[in-house]
């Protein structure tokens, strides 16, 4: 019976319709995915193989969107209410086609469900902005609980004050590797971290006390906006000098007040003062060293290094302020200042 | 009946290093011309080739058969190969998912009607010619862009769910070779 015309897909021999199949984009593969049943089947297996298994999702519940990526273009399947705004926008490494809906908050669920449910990419990266849709805040952690059996990355966003929120999110969805908290929390609030991350990065972190921070066991922590004074910090270090806290610890950044704090947090027994480090695991590019100088005609220049490392790269530079310190077990950390644009920071790396 | 493919197939630097040349007879008996580098891109040619033991003495007077595909698609195969013969050869790719862009003048050349095509990418399929193959399926997976659902059952012939139940209701209820 042949009731169609067009490109008979189905009857190409399976693996030159896998690799049909490979050669479309995402957006297009859930798209034709959605054509019968029998189609669904064929998609949903061949989503375990090569090259198609390969895909990784974000969920943006920020942006209302899902995310897909895997090449080096990204492709976003995004959620509007506007009308005007649909359609499809293709720029150079991204591709987005924008859906109108009245309810997009539900679409996005349904549409992230059935592909979840058929193509299984795993949630690389989950975003919530509770501000935003705040009487969905509890369907939506509900939702990523049910649907979601884990996600890397996490970016928790709010302009309101979302303890509850936050708690609720991190006591039903399992963060593997990495939490950015950048949502405002009570001055008293007590985080308590999934049990097996890696890296918090605390935009708001006035609330994190002195006793939160040493007890947080992970590898990465980044704090803006402390309330952990000088003297607590210079207790941190020595803690982790003595093997008291955060033995696992592999970076430590933080932003102080000016360079009299420094002192104070580096006063600090057998430390080795540097001229040249290897730093090492830093992930992304840097601005150090930034300064102003001035030519004697008035003309001015912005000095700085940019540098860009990753987990095996090493890098030497010219440090300001750094210095060695060694824990009783032997293992070394080199700590140091950097001027950026929100202030002077401090880092602290184990080497 | 001869047919002489419409592009020139042998190129001048070949004609000055003295290729060797062979002979393919197509299902409907056109007879084509292909240089040893072009065929090389077919594992299937190739295979018969050295199995056959051709050599460049004696390939133009043992003609190959290929009974599996026509003229019109084994003419578009022969200008792909010997438009790619002198490709670098590309890396295996299975693990990762491939971004390219179709060159132009393949394009054109895959410019035909769906039958066509179809026919085409069972050839290739056939003669195993991994850089046609791609090209057809990203053709045929370029068709999908920015389609519905809706249109795409349409654009692949891609039965609807009622359809497929009335194809399998009419498969069983049809009698078996025995009857």
């Amino acid at each position: 019976m042949e009731t169609h015309k067009g490109l008979p897909i189905l009857r190409l021999p399976n693996l030159v319709l896998k690799e049909v199949l490979s050669m479309m984009s995402p957006l297009d593969l859930i798209n034709i995915s959605k054509t019968s049943l029998k189609f669904k089947n064929i998609a949903i297996g061949c989503s375990k193989q090569y090259p198609i298994s390969q895909y990784l999702v974000d969920l943006d519940f920020d942006d209302l969107a899902f995310v897909i990526k895997g090449t080096q273009t990204i492709f976003f399947y995004e959620l509007t209410s506007n009308k005007n705004q649909e359609g499809l926008l293709e720029e150079d490494d991204e591709v987005k086609y924008v859906k109108y809906s009245e309810d997009p908050i539900t679409e996005l669920m349904n549409y992230a469900g059935y592909v979840m449910e058929v193509f299984s990419w795993p949630v690389r990266s989950v975003f919530v902005a509770f501000e935003k849709f705040e009487e969905r805040n509890k369907s939506i952690t509900d939702w990523l609980k049910m649907h979601v059996k884990s996600t890397e990355r996490c970016f928790l966003e709010g302009g309101i004050i979302s303890d509850e929120y936050v708690s609720y999110f991190l006591s039903n969805v399992q963060i593997t590797t990495y939490l950015q908290l950048n949502s405002k929390m009570s001055y008293n609030y007590r985080l308590n971290l999934p049990q097996y991350i890696e890296s918090i990065d605390i935009q708001e972190s006035d609330f994190i006390t002195f006793d939160q921070l040493t007890s947080f066991d992970v590898k990465y922590i980044t704090l803006y906006n402390t309330r952990i004074t000088n003297q607590e910090l210079n207790q941190f270090i020595k803690n982790w000098m003595t093997s008291q806290s955060n033995v696992n610890l592999r970076r430590f950044e933080i932003y102080i007040q000016n360079r009299h704090s420094w002192d104070i947090i580096t006063d600090l027994p057998n430390k080795e003062k540097l001229e040249e480090v290897i730093i090492r695991g830093l992930l992304e590019t840097r601005t150090i060293g930034r300064f102003n100088i001035k030519r004697n005609d008035g003309a001015m220049a912005e000095v700085y290094m940019k540098v860009t490392y990753g987990e095996k790269g090493d890098l030497s530079f010219h440090v300001v302020q750094g210095f060695d310190i060694k824990r009783n077990d032997g293992t070394v950390a080199t700590i140091f200042t950097e001027i950026t644009r929100n202030g002077l920071k401090v880092y602290m790396l184990v080497l | 009946m001869s047919v002489e493919p419409e592009v020139p197939i042998v190129q001048v630097e070949e004609v000055r290093e003295n290729p060797v040349l062979y002979k393919i007879i197509s299902s409907d008996n056109h007879v084509f011309t292909i240089s040893e580098h072009a065929v090389k891109l077919s594992k299937t040619l190739w295979d018969l080739i050295t199995n056959l033991g051709l050599t460049a003495e004696n390939a133009l007077d043992n003609p190959i058969p290929v009974e599996n595909v026509n003229g019109k698609n084994m003419e578009t195969i022969v200008q792909f190969c010997e438009r790619h013969k002198y490709d670098e050869e590309e890396p295996e790719y299975t693990n990762y998912i491939r971004e390219f862009v179709l060159p132009e003048w393949d394009r054109q050349l895959l410019s035909i009607d769906n039958e066509e095509l179809f026919q085409l990418i069972l050839a290739t399929n056939y003669l195993d010619i991994q850089k046609l193959m791609d090209y057809c399926c990203r053709v045929i997976g370029d068709m999908a862009k920015d389609k519905t659902p809706e249109e795409l059952r349409i654009i692949y012939g891609i039965p609807t769910d009622a359809e497929d139940d009335a194809l399998e209701r009419s498969a069983s209820d049809s009698p078996g070779p025995s009857g």
